[in-house]
């Protein structure tokens, strides 16, 4: 075991050098530059080519590189060309709001789709679970910025013409100007994480009726049915807790993007997280912020794609490496 | 010998009622509520708030409460004084300029606002070496240091190199920093200095606290010169999804929305309880033709090197409908580069071309462009083809592209394909002369000198790397009169107005008469209040003085109703 982590370590120390090297080319090859006079009339094209040269950015994207891997390697992530701050500070602020987005979201698509997962399998083929299945593919099918769109008309104006003006779901942001108690954040939460949720219950539970569906005609299940145990210590006790393994490492596989941000329903509800913060940079091609963005997200991809496996170790006396 | 030739005349008596309007305002009354958060919002997070560093709307909106400006812009866009006292005075040679600093502006630390504080804040702005994206042009100064100097405390002295009417406008009308705070400051290094947290500050709002992506926070100034505001706090909100910012202004989460477009604008106006104001933004939109007879490259004949070529073009359009259609009714149709928010706008002095196809079909025929088999026209066996470049990130743009294509390809059997490029990429081929038409916005100053535009000394790239006129256009005409309306200034303001607006309406005409470009329209875009008192539109309902820090003063006039 310590050997394996070992081993995959390193090859996740590679990988990580490698995606670098990749997305390092990527950001420069992009077409445009990151600054131009644009629509202002009154803009210097001097100042702009000073910059670039001050930068470095006039030089051939892989003699950029070794300057940008030497700065990584010392945990220096560059300054945003826009907010010309350090990328770990806007990192540091961006990412516990994406997380508690995204990872409030994930919980409550977990405790609602797990239920309905096995639900739906346990009365396979029954009007319930027809009817799962149906609200499930209309969750799966709807885009993310429709569902949002339509949350934000429904809740924060249809609402409150209903009711006429007394109750409504807040449009935007994670607080009210000047606020920061926990009851405003979670008021705040109310329609982005709804609009996460829905499109995650829709999949996780899909996920989990099926695998549920494929222990449940194992022959163990049969044989524990056959010792006249009860159905609901069948499902719950002996088939529950082999059905659930993909799941670890489906939620384990989608930690990473906690921290990317949900670029979509961040921008409908003005979510300050990262997923914003991304998108614009990758529209005012901020290279520093893309690429900080992007190697967190691969860290942490490889960090928790380890983590899974060793966690299957765990839960599975089976799987031994 | 100076002889102080007053810069007042006629505008002084509007200054006079407009200062005594909006200074009056910071003094209580009976019928005035004090205190109480005004939030605002804005469509992205500050970049910075560093006065010298500000490129973009956002920042300029965030910061406009905090900084004071030594001239600023009335409600119909007339300059006026703010930190300064009274109007510059030029001298007999017209190259010498005066400015008189008001005696009771203090910083929030207590110190006098004084003349150093202006000097220092125009020679950090002249200076080469300051890194920004801010667009500073004090290349009129003799010198970026000693060409401001403090005769005294309150008084401050501009000597230009030559006589430049916009100077009022371009450079005196800034926002004015402490000398104590940013005087010290490497510039080389001004981009990363207090780019979150301005410490020391002299407008009627202070800087509290910001949270990154989320708000910034400002307190009253209670030693504002300008008056104690009546508000006592003002919360800037982020809020990046326009429908949300509109309806948040109705539901009444938000006091102010300083920019609303599109059908938010119905939405707004429509709503009950709401003071909403639409009005022509200051930029317009116009279809850039590259007028040279060859792309620079020379790889390429250009379509519209021949003026009876683009006269056909303006004739084949019908202008209003295309400008209705893409905009959904919210813009206002163009045929010069003067905007309507400009108090030098003079609708009679431009050259209109109704739809006229026949005409259109023979200007072409003329111009040697004969209808081919396949309707699109032919001239040396060579078909009039050509991509129609616009930013893919804006709609309107892109809608009235693919409308005006449209038209054209059935109307006058031209083949321009509606080419939607990254904004990151469309201004290349452009600026660099290899390009055929390209639909072009442009954000302007308080002053409308056109110079950078179309002055043929500012073609790019032929004659420098910097200017804007991607034309290619040559006209000693049109020089003469872009150069008369930087140089016509007058002993007295209501002079100098008059002067230069005859010579802006000698450039229309050129620019009009020979279709340089295809002036399309400026934006209607809205304000939008709830619970605000004391806001006062200009002429047209116009708000554009009370957005970007172009007025600062006035802030402390409005007040809070519940």
């Amino acid at each position: 075991m310590t050997f394996y982590v070992i081993r995959r370590v390193l090859i996740g120390v590679m990988l990580l050098f490698l995606m670098s090297f990749a997305f390092f080319g990527l950001t420069r090859l992009t077409p445009g530059p990151p600054f131009s006079t644009g629509e202002n009339p009154r803009a210097h094209q001097e100042l702009i080519d000073k910059r670039m040269n001050a930068l470095g950015l006039n030089k051939p994207w892989y003699a950029q590189y070794p300057a940008y891997l030497n700065a990584l390697v010392h945990g220096n992530l560059g300054d945003s060309y826009v907010y010309n701050q350090p990328v770990t500070k806007l990192l540091t602020q961006r990412v516990p709001n994406s997380v508690i987005l995204l990872g409030t979201a994930l919980i409550v698509s977990l405790l609602i789709a797990i239920p309905l997962g096995i639900f739906a399998a346990t009365r396979q083929y029954s009007k319930l679970d027809m009817t799962t299945s149906v609200i499930s593919y209309v969750g799966i099918s709807v885009p993310s910025f429709v569902l949002g769109i339509f949350l934000l008309f429904a809740g924060g104006i249809w609402l409150r013409h209903l009711t006429g003006g007394d109750f409504y779901f807040p449009l935007f942001g994670m607080h009210k100007g000047s606020t920061s108690g926990l009851d405003d954040l979670v008021w705040h939460m109310v329609l982005p994480v709804t609009s996460l949720a829905v499109l995650s219950v829709a999949g996780f539970s899909r996920f989990m009726r099926a695998s549920m569906l494929e222990v449940l005609h194992q022959d163990y299940v049969r044989t524990a049915k056959a010792k006249g145990l009860a159905q609901r210590t069948v499902n719950y006790k002996h088939a529950l807790r082999n059905a659930i393994l993909p799941i670890i490492t489906l939620v384990a596989l989608q930690t990473p993007q906690f921290v990317s941000g949900a670029i979509i329903t961040e921008g409908i509800f003005s979510w300050p997280g990262m997923g914003l913060l991304a998108f614009q940079a990758a529209v005012d091609r901020d290279y520093p912020v893309i690429l900080g963005v992007v190697m967190l997200v691969a860290v942490l991809t490889v960090t928790f794609n380890l983590l899974a496996d060793i966690a299957y170790a765990v839960v599975d006396p089976r799987i031994r490496y | 010998m100076h002889l102080g030739i007053r810069l007042r005349a006629i505008a002084l008596a509007s200054v006079g009622l407009f200062i005594v309007a909006a200074c009056g305002g910071g003094n209580p009354t009976s019928n005035v509520k004090e205190g109480g958060t005004l939030t605002y919002s804005l469509d992205a997070d500050a970049q910075t708030l560093n006065p010298f560093e500000v490129g973009d709307v956002s920042s300029a909106r965030a910061i406009q409460f905090m900084f004071p400006n030594l001239y600023q812009a009335d409600k119909n866009l007339n300059i006026v004084p703010d930190l300064a006292d009274g109007m510059p005075t030029v001298s007999s040679d017209l190259k010498t300029w005066t400015v008189k600093i008001r005696k009771d502006a203090k910083w929030s630390d207590g110190s006098p606002i004084t003349s150093a504080d202006v000097v220092k804040t125009a020679q950090i702005q002249a200076n080469p070496n300051l890194d920004t994206d801010a667009s500073f042009d004090w290349s009129p100064l003799t010198d970026p240091v000693t060409g401001v100097t403090a005769k005294d405390t309150n008084t401050v002295v501009f000597t230009l190199t030559k006589t430049y009417a916009p100077f009022l406008a371009v450079n005196l009308a800034t926002s004015i920093a402490p000398a104590a705070v940013y005087g010290s400051v490497d510039v080389t290094k001004m981009r990363t200095f207090e780019q979150d947290h301005p410490t020391v500050t002299g407008g009627p709002f202070l800087f509290d606290k910001r949270i990154a992506g989320q708000e910034i926070d400002l307190k009253q100034n209670p030693n504002y010169y300008g008056g104690k505001p009546h508000i006592a706090n003002i919360v800037e909100k982020i809020i990046t999804n326009t429908t949300a910012a509109a309806q948040a202004v109705i539901n009444g989460d938000v006091n102010w929305d300083p920019e609303i477009n599109g059908a938010a604008i119905d939405t707004v106006t429509a709503a009950t309880g709401i003071n909403s104001y639409v009005y022509a933004d200051l930029a317009y939109y116009d279809i850039r033709f590259n007028d040279r007879a060859k792309w620079v490259d020379g790889s390429k004949d250009t379509l519209f090197g021949d003026v009876n070529v683009r006269r056909a073009f303006a004739y084949a359009l019908d202008k209003a409908s295309i400008v209705k259609a893409a905009t959904s009714g919210h813009g206002t149709p163009m045929w010069g580069d003067i905007v309507p928010a400009s108090a030098y706008y003079d609708d009679s002095a431009v050259v209109k071309y109704a739809q006229d196809i026949a005409k259109a079909k023979s200007l072409m025929d003329a111009a040697g462009w004969t209808a081919g088999s396949d309707g699109i026209r032919v001239k040396n066996g060579k078909k009039f083809s050509g991509k129609f470049f616009v930013r893919a990130d804006k709609p309107q743009r892109v809608k009235a592209v693919e409308i005006m294509s449209e038209q054209l390809r059935t109307n006058l059997g031209m083949d321009l394909q509606p080419t939607p490029t990254d904004f990151k990429v469309f201004y290349k081929p452009i600026q660099a002369g290899n390009f055929d038409l390209a639909f072009a916005g442009w954000g302007l100053s308080l002053d409308p000198d056109d110079y950078t535009i179309f002055s043929s000394t500012q073609i790019r790239p032929e004659k420098t790397n910097s200017g804007s006129n991607w034309t290619g256009f040559v006209n000693a005409d049109l020089d003469t009169a872009i150069a008369a309306q930087q140089t016509d200034l007058k002993p007295t303001s209501a002079a100098t107005f008059a002067a230069r607006k005859a010579d802006f309406a000698k450039v229309e005409h050129i620019l009009g008469d020979n279709v340089v470009v295809y002036f399309m329209w400026a934006d209607n875009v809205g304000q939008a209040f709830n619970g605000v008192a004391g806001v006062q539109p200009g002429n047209n309902n116009s708000l554009n003085y009370a957005d970007q820090g172009r007025n600062t003063q006035i802030f402390s006039a409005w007040s809070l109703t519940k």
